[in-house]
């Protein structure tokens, strides 16, 4: 961001751009048992190890989240998986859906981009198995 | 028809549908968010969607998140993917 340039508290999408949102992320986190989160903002220089440690953050839920990590000033998409989500989200999953998010992104499409990654990785993450954990 | 008349309908009617036009085309978009073009500077806040809960008692559970800097608490990512555009 250029310096002088202040961040706006508003949200960046519209009403009905957040429905979509809101909807891409209940939805595949109930089909799958797997809680996708989004983080939408600035990654710093370290963009792998800001997306790590947000996902650290989530506590006790992050062995079954997934961080979906988008900072469209710096053109950088992060997918971080957990303990338990890594074996059902191999990388090479995160890999392609994160190539098809960006393939979107390049586009303008935010919003598209990340709910069709959202799609991908709930349909390749599959129904949670019938054992209790 | 006199002189007013005519004015009135051949030019105040047209005046008054382009003027009423323009204000259908101009009066929304005002508070419409900023389109992303790829290569513009992002200047929003961060913001952090998780899904919605199944129930109130499961939400209560669930952390509140800090982003940026806070005591680093142990490693919990294990793969991903990382992209650039």
């Amino acid at each position: 961001m250029a310096p002088g340039e202040s961040t706006s508290a508003e949200s960046p999408f519209s009403a009905k751009q957040l429905a979509r949102l809101d909807e891409a992320l209940t939805l595949s986190s109930r089909e799958t048992r797997v809680q996708f989160s989004l983080y939408v903002g600035e990654l710093g220089a370290n963009p792998r190890g800001q997306a790590e440690q947000l996902h650290s953050g989530l506590g006790a839920e992050a062995p079954d989240s997934v961080l979906v990590a988008v900072s469209p000033g710096e053109r950088r998409l992060e997918i971080v998986t957990g303990e338990q989500t890594a074996k059902r989200l191999p990388d090479r999953a995160c890999a392609l859906a994160a190539l098809s998010m960006t393939a979107s992104f390049n586009g303008g499409d935010l919003v598209g981009g990340i709910v069709n990654g959202l799609r991908m990785l709930a349909d390749q993450a599959g129904k949670p198995s019938l054992t209790p954990r | 028809m006199s002189i007013v008349e005519t004015l009135l309908v051949y030019v105040g009617i047209p005046a008054a549908i382009y003027a009423a036009i323009a204000v259908l085309v101009f009066a929304r978009g005002g508070a419409k968010p900023t389109r992303y073009r790829p290569g513009k500077p992002w200047a929003h806040e961060p913001v952090w969607y998780l899904p919605r809960p199944v129930s109130v008692a499961r939400h209560a559970a669930v952390p509140e998140l800090t982003a940026g800097a806070s005591a680093a608490p142990a490693r919990t990512a294990r793969g991903g993917a990382s992209g650039t555009w």
